[in-house]
């Protein structure tokens, strides 16, 4: 069903959705596949794809995402007047690669027609802004807009006759069109006046300048207002002037100013992928580390949240020093665990920052599983963690975790980035920042050339993050970009050195784990010492308060020495046996316990009456001295059985609870992680692009031969006419196609294709050309059927 | 994974498993630039800061031997940033270079016009500097030279001093090697200093560091200024200097408190050299007296802060600083580096010891148990007297006289810091000898010579005695009390009985500890200094001792 482009002048387009009909599908699917807003929803047919074509913000689209070359091309093409000769354009700028270019522009659509007959869809000149290739507008614009006052000693200057507008701008602009009156010109420019034109001719063509509408006939001008009355520049308001395009251009060594058809190289490293994947794992494990590091400082001293969102810069530091990291970093940590949604604040009075439920969860994952969450969320979070620090709107200090740091772009340019550092081979990493920003420059000038700080800072991060490492994009980050999570989990958990079991315990009570540690070694020391240093290796020393957290966790003494020495591939040192024994020994001579009330009385043979009696068994009252008992019972329960079982108690302290329980560790409310929104179009395979093409083809087709078959149409709504029915009959009866519109559930008109093979039990069935299915419509819903001529069968 | 000996931390501390096959080949690799900061006895830490990566730029090494030393022999892949903080760190020193002008004399010379015009403008560095000569070259004041180099350490660019220095007035000096000769590590240590101009040597106490001097003085043969710290070291250098070289007993003058004489070879006090009256330094001239050619700073470690203030004025002088250890408690080792010199030479205490040259120790803590009478007392007692209660319980008596009785052939020092109980120890140890502040010179010297041939076989001392004195035969020294947890006086005591014994006899340290006191607190941080320089010790309870089974 392919309608292949008939070539000549014959079949020429002459408009638009003319073009559109001459492609081939293939074309039409690439069309499709590059710019997928055109097909949401599947347009109707070509005309209506044609005019989504010129949909403002889908050109703007198309154009934000062309390379710095392709854009000149298209600039290029865009100054030239309607409709272009491709041939004209490249004798004038003489650069390779513009038919490339150009082909690329007709493949997205910006572009039609032929090669010397090419048009600009209209909504082009709109998306490039008022300076396409920063060259300003002809004179012969400009100058309109000059009031005659100023433009008389520009006139005099020139040596033209005194006008008045119009005629006094189309003299002016003749004089700049003339390339040897403009030369001259030019030439006439003394090196300040040349030094203002040249920046300007570099784009972009407009500056400021101070009173730009001050007479030039004023002896001791600046450059600038020289250059004004030498015609040079035009005044466009009282600050700003303009280089009108015919002097940028005669300036410009090339029409395209520095802009290289091919996107500058990178230098790179090669390396051994797995060698780069090993080198990232140690950001990694760190990573994991610190967001573990901070959730725990966080829990035990939970930063308070700003009114406008957000942690003070003293709580920045302060994490800062706890987790020995650069504020920006511990910022970025910090971020990156809040959009996973592993910290978030509480709600109440007095907000804080804590770990979430979500955290616990996340803890128990494995070291890789807990990167790729981490890893997700930042690529996915639309805020800028190195914006922290700066100054951001009306001055204020824009705060970790504030809400001044969003930045809705930032994801869209994280992607960018990281797709410029993905189109390096493997395991090459590059020699320098700068040129990976260079070419990002190149690739997508309109959506990262303005963002280059904020571009550097997300390879940087990428870096801390173990995303890239020697800033070369790891495998496991190229699987896990490419949507494969459990892959890149596993690539992870591959390159990252095996898990230690085991430590050397040092005589001056340091214990090293020469290795990352298993989840359950990290546990025991975590309770056991306190972490010294940490990175391939972790340091842990023995000290006693930290011997003491552990028999206050409830290990007995006898249990860490067991633990130590069956770990342990050295002999535990007499030191620290010593250390152990000493401690328990001491441990628990003084004892604590949680009771809701007490009963004391001096008479300890009354005292021994209550606890013996069955009356107040309930309250489960428990000896710990000789005049005093206690119990978990609430007081007023304690008075009420006593005094029910005869006794004559007292309150003694109403308020009197002893001890708030032990509750769980404090948590603020889950939130969920943020993930990448992956438009449904991005992972769709080619095959529904054919599908696609198929349907706007047939839709086409459909509407061609609605134009040419009367329809014959329902008359009462519900009710299909016998004349419809009659029709239906005959169509399959003569096996011919028939063109439907019925209405759907939802009330929408559709229309369809049918070979019709049966009608019956208030359905009509057969097969849309094409589809091998079955498809059935009931007749109550037709609402207008057609019968194709004979000629209309091949078309389809 | 190359399974290296060496892990590296995220906080630029290296970790050296001493087990491990290439353990000796890395720690040869990365000693240069990295400081050794604890030596126990399976995994070494070694800490990566910028003065050591900037002595080992002094030293010749480059970025790249530092990046490949650590990659070749790290077990993990080394942080990336890391490598590269390594290298721009050590880009820094040498940038800026002083050196003599035919002309201009002393200029500061830059490498990197972009580092000359930071310093120029800082403010506390432009009154040093004089003339612009060019754009690269700016004029120094001579006597500026070392504070500038002091104050362009604090802004990260250390100068590299080529500016050499003034051979000073020649004096014959010679080594007598009739009966022994320099330990091959004493005659690198020389070399590398002599090469280097000034800097440091470290080395552990007992190896010999009054040699190097005396083999730094051979090499310059010029008249010398030695510092150090108090006048019995003051006169150990003396009589050494006289056995091993050709000086003689009028070529060496001694400054103290009670001797002012000036000779070729001086010897000063750090004390008396800080002495002020009405507010002034009284001694300073020394300094300028005579046209000295080589200054030799004894225990560089505890240099006081005036000592510096006029070391910045010697910088035309060639300066030696011998130490056992480059941590000063007040955190100047940045001083050191700027106005003595770099590190010329690093040897840590195990290998000299394996060598041979220094006895190996054996180190045991006593715990004693505290009478009931005495646990009472001191938890009743004011915070700030219960160290001393425990420190000088008279429990422990018995336990130190069972502990000399049990080294019967050996020389015994016992050290302590409270007097009373120094005469307590005295009594129960049948009036031996004590040694203390009020002890005069004279008295001092008799009572070490005694003990040096044997006639006395135990010492009782106060803390006079931590530093510098020299008892080669001492084989068993008892701590009985400190002052509190310093570590130093740790690493200065035990260094009593590591001087080589002459059958290579075992040396024994023991400390005497109260149990569930301050004491065995105070003793536990001393020990992990030990246990960090790589000595285990054991724990003893006196029961065990005194009763042994």
């Amino acid at each position: 069903m392919a309608a292949p482009t008939e070539t000549g002048a014959a079949a020429r387009a002459t408009s638009l959705s003319g073009w559109l009909r001459g492609r081939t599908d293939a074309e039409l699917a690439e069309l499709l596949r590059r710019r997928p807003e055109l097909a949401l929803p599947t347009p109707a047919d070509l005309s209506a794809l044609a005019s989504r074509l010129g949909v403002r913000s889908s050109v703007q689209r198309a154009v934000d995402g062309l390379n710095a070359f392709t854009l000149r091309v298209l600039e290029l093409l865009t100054l030239a007047d309607d409709p272009v000769r491709l041939a004209d354009v490249i004798q004038l700028v003489g650069g390779a690669g513009i038919t490339a270019a150009a082909a690329d522009l007709t493949a997205l659509g910006l572009v039609w027609g032929e090669a010397d007959d090419l048009h600009i869809v209209p909504a082009v000149r709109d998306a490039l802004g008022t300076y396409p290739a920063g060259l300003g507008r002809p004179a012969v614009v400009l100058f309109r807009h000059v009031p005659d006052v100023q433009l008389a000693p520009v006139l005099r200057a020139l040596g033209l006759p005194p006008a008045t507008q119009p005629r006094a701008s189309a003299s002016i602009a003749e004089v700049l069109t003339d390339p040897d009156r403009l030369e001259g010109l030019l030439a006439s420019a003394d090196p300040a006046e040349r030094a203002v034109l040249d920046r300007l001719a570099a784009g972009p063509p407009v500056g400021r300048v101070r009173d730009a509408q001050r007479s030039t006939a004023l002896t001791e001008l600046a450059p600038p207002h020289r250059l004004i009355a030498k015609a040079l520049l035009v005044p466009i308001d009282a600050q700003n002037v303009e280089l009108p395009r015919e002097v940028g251009v005669a300036l410009r060594a090339t029409p395209f100013g520095a802009v290289g058809a091919e996107p500058p190289t990178i230098e790179v490293r090669e390396r051994r992928p797995d060698e780069l994947d090993r080198g990232g794992t140690t950001a990694v494990l760190d990573t994991v580390r610190l967001v573990e590091a901070l959730a725990e400082s966080w829990a035990a001293h939970p930063p308070a949240q700003l009114r406008a969102g957000g942690i003070g810069v003293r709580e920045l530091r302060r994490t800062a020093k706890e987790l020995a990291l650069d504020e920006p970093i511990a910022a970025l940590i910090a971020e990156v665990a809040m959009a996973a949604g592993l910290i978030n604040a509480t709600h109440g009075i007095q907000p804080v920052y804590l770990p979430t439920a979500g955290y616990d969860i996340w803890r128990r994952h494995k070291s890789a599983r807990r990167w790729s969450e981490l890893a997700l969320a930042w690529l996915a979070m639309t805020r800028q963690p190195s914006l922290v620090g700066q100054r951001g709107e009306r001055d204020r200090l824009i705060t970790a975790l504030g809400p001044d740091a969003e930045r809705g772009t930032i994801p869209a340019l994280r992607r960018l980035v990281l797709t410029t550092v993905a189109a390096l081979a493997p395991g090459a990493a590059p020699v320098s920042r700068a040129a990976v920003l260079d070419r990002l420059s190149w690739q997508a000038p309109r959506r990262a050339a303005g963002q280059r700080p904020l571009a550097d800072a997300v390879l940087a991060e990428a870096d801390v993050l173990g995303i890239t490492a020697a800033g070369g994009l790891t495998g496991y980050s190229r699987t896990l970009l490419a949507g494969s999570r459990e892959v890149a989990d596993q690539v992870l958990t591959g390159a990252m050195p095996v898990p230690v079991e085991y430590f050397l315990v040092q005589p001056d009570l340091t214990i090293v784990v020469p290795g990352p540690p298993s989840a359950e070694l990290a546990a025991e020391l975590a309770l056991t010492a306190d972490l010294e240093s940490s990175g391939g290796a972790s340091v842990y020393r023995v000290t006693e308060s930290s011997l003491r957290r552990a028999l206050d966790a409830g290990r007995a003494g006898s249990d860490i020495a067991a633990m130590i020495s069956e770990r342990s591939r050295t002999p535990v040192p007499q030191a620290l046996q010593y250390l152990i024994d000493d401690l328990s020994r001491r441990h628990g001579a003084l004892r604590s316990g949680t009771a809701t009330a007490y009963l004391r009385c001096d008479d300890e043979a009354l005292l021994a009456r209550v606890l013996a009696d069955r009356g107040v068994a309930g309250l489960q009252l428990r000896r710990i001295a000789a005049t005093v008992a206690v119990s978990s019972a609430p007081v007023h329960r304690v008075l009420d059985l006593l005094r029910g079982a005869g006794y004559a108690p007292a309150a003694e302290s109403p308020d009197g609870e002893l001890i708030a329980l032990d509750g769980e560790a404090p948590r603020a409310p889950s939130r969920q992680p943020l993930r990448a929104v992956r438009s449904a179009r991005a992972a769709d395979p080619a095959i529904n692009l054919a599908e696609l093409v198929r349907r706007v083809r047939s839709g086409e087709a459909l509407t061609e031969m609605s134009r040419r078959a009367p329809a014959l149409a329902q008359q009462v709504p519900g009710v299909t006419s016998a004349a419809m029915m009659g029709e239906l009959r005959d169509a399959i009866r003569q096996g011919r196609q028939i063109l439907l519109e019925v209405a759907g559930t939802d009330g929408q008109q559709t229309r369809h294709q049918l070979l019709p093979i049966s009608m019956a039990g208030g359905v009509v069935r057969g097969h849309e050309p094409g589809d091998r299915s079955l498809r059935s419509f009931p007749l109550h819903r037709i609402t207008a059927v057609s019968v194709f001529g004979e000629g209309a069968d091949d078309t389809v | 994974m190359t399974d290296g000996p060496l892990i590296v931390q995220s906080d630029k501390t290296l970790l050296l498993e001493v087990d491990h096959p290439q353990s000796a080949e890395a720690r040869a690799a990365i000693a240069p630039f990295a400081e050794l900061e604890r030596s126990p006895e399976h995994v070494h830490t070694y800490r990566l800061t910028p003065l050591g990566l900037w002595n080992a730029r002094a030293a010749g090494h480059d970025a790249e031997q530092v990046v490949d030393a650590l990659v070749r022999y790290s077990r993990y892949a080394v942080p990336h940033a890391l490598l590269v903080d390594v290298a721009d760190t050590m880009d820094r020193y040498g940038r800026l270079q002083l050196v003599k002008h035919p002309v201009h004399g002393l200029v500061l010379v830059s490498l990197d016009r972009a580092v000359l015009e930071e310093v120029i403008r800082q403010k506390k560095i432009n009154p040093m500097l004089g003339a612009r000569l060019d754009q690269d070259t700016v004029q120094v004041h001579p006597s500026e030279r070392g504070r500038l180099k002091q104050a362009l350490l604090k802004v990260g660019w250390p100068a590299e001093d080529l500016a050499g220095y003034v051979n000073g007035e020649a004096h014959p000096i010679e080594l007598r090697l009739d009966d022994w000769e320099l330990r091959s590590y004493q005659r690198q240590a020389v070399e590398m200093f002599w090469a280097g101009g000034s800097g440091v040597v470290v080395l552990p106490c007992g190896a010999g560091k009054t040699l190097v001097g005396a083999a730094a003085m051979a090499e310059a043969k010029a008249t010398t200024l030695i510092l150090v710290t108090n006048t019995v070291a003051g006169r150990q250098w003396k009589r050494e200097l006289i056995a091993r070289t050709t000086l003689t007993e009028e070529e060496i003058g001694e400054y103290s408190g009670e001797k002012k004489e000036i000779r070729p070879v001086t010897i000063a006090t750090y004390q008396v050299m800080t002495t002020r009256r009405k507010g002034e330094y009284r001694h300073l001239e020394l300094f300028d007296s005579r046209d000295w050619g080589l200054i030799v700073y004894d225990e560089v470690h505890l240099l006081p802060a005036p000592i510096f203030r006029l070391t910045a004025d010697l910088q035309s002088r060639r300066r030696l600083g011998l130490t056992a250890t480059l941590i000063r408690e007040d955190g100047r080792e940045g001083d050191v580096f700027s106005l003595i010199g770099p590190k010329r030479y690093d040897a840590p205490w195990k290998d000299i010891e394996n060598q041979g040259w220094i006895a190996p120790a054996d180190c045991t803590e006593v715990r004693v148990q505290l009478t009931d009478a005495e646990r009472m007392n001191y938890a009743t007692a004011e915070p700030e007297d219960r160290y001393k209660l425990a420190a000088t319980a008279r429990t422990k008596l018995p336990v130190i006289r069972q502990i000399v009785e049990n080294h019967p052939n050996d020389q015994v020092l016992v050290i302590g810091a409270y007097l009373d109980q120094l005469d307590d120890v005295s009594a129960e140890l049948d009036g031996a000898p004590i040694i203390q502040g009020s002890t005069s010179n004279k008295e001092r010297e008799r009572l070490y010579d005694e003990f040096r041939r044997g006639e006395q076989r135990v010492l009782v001392v106060s803390k006079v005695a931590n530093f510098s004195i020299d008892l080669p035969e001492a084989a068993v020294a008892v701590q009985i009390s400190g002052t509190f947890g310093s570590r130093q006086e740790e690493a200065q005591r035990l260094g009593r009985v590591l001087r080589p014994k002459h059958d290579g006899r075992q040396a024994h340290f023991y400390t005497v500890v109260a149990r569930d006191t301050l004491d065995a607190e105070y003793a536990a941080h001393r020990q992990r200094f030990l246990a960090e320089q790589g000595y285990s010790y054991t724990i003893v309870d006196a029961d065990d001792l005194l009763r042994p089974l």
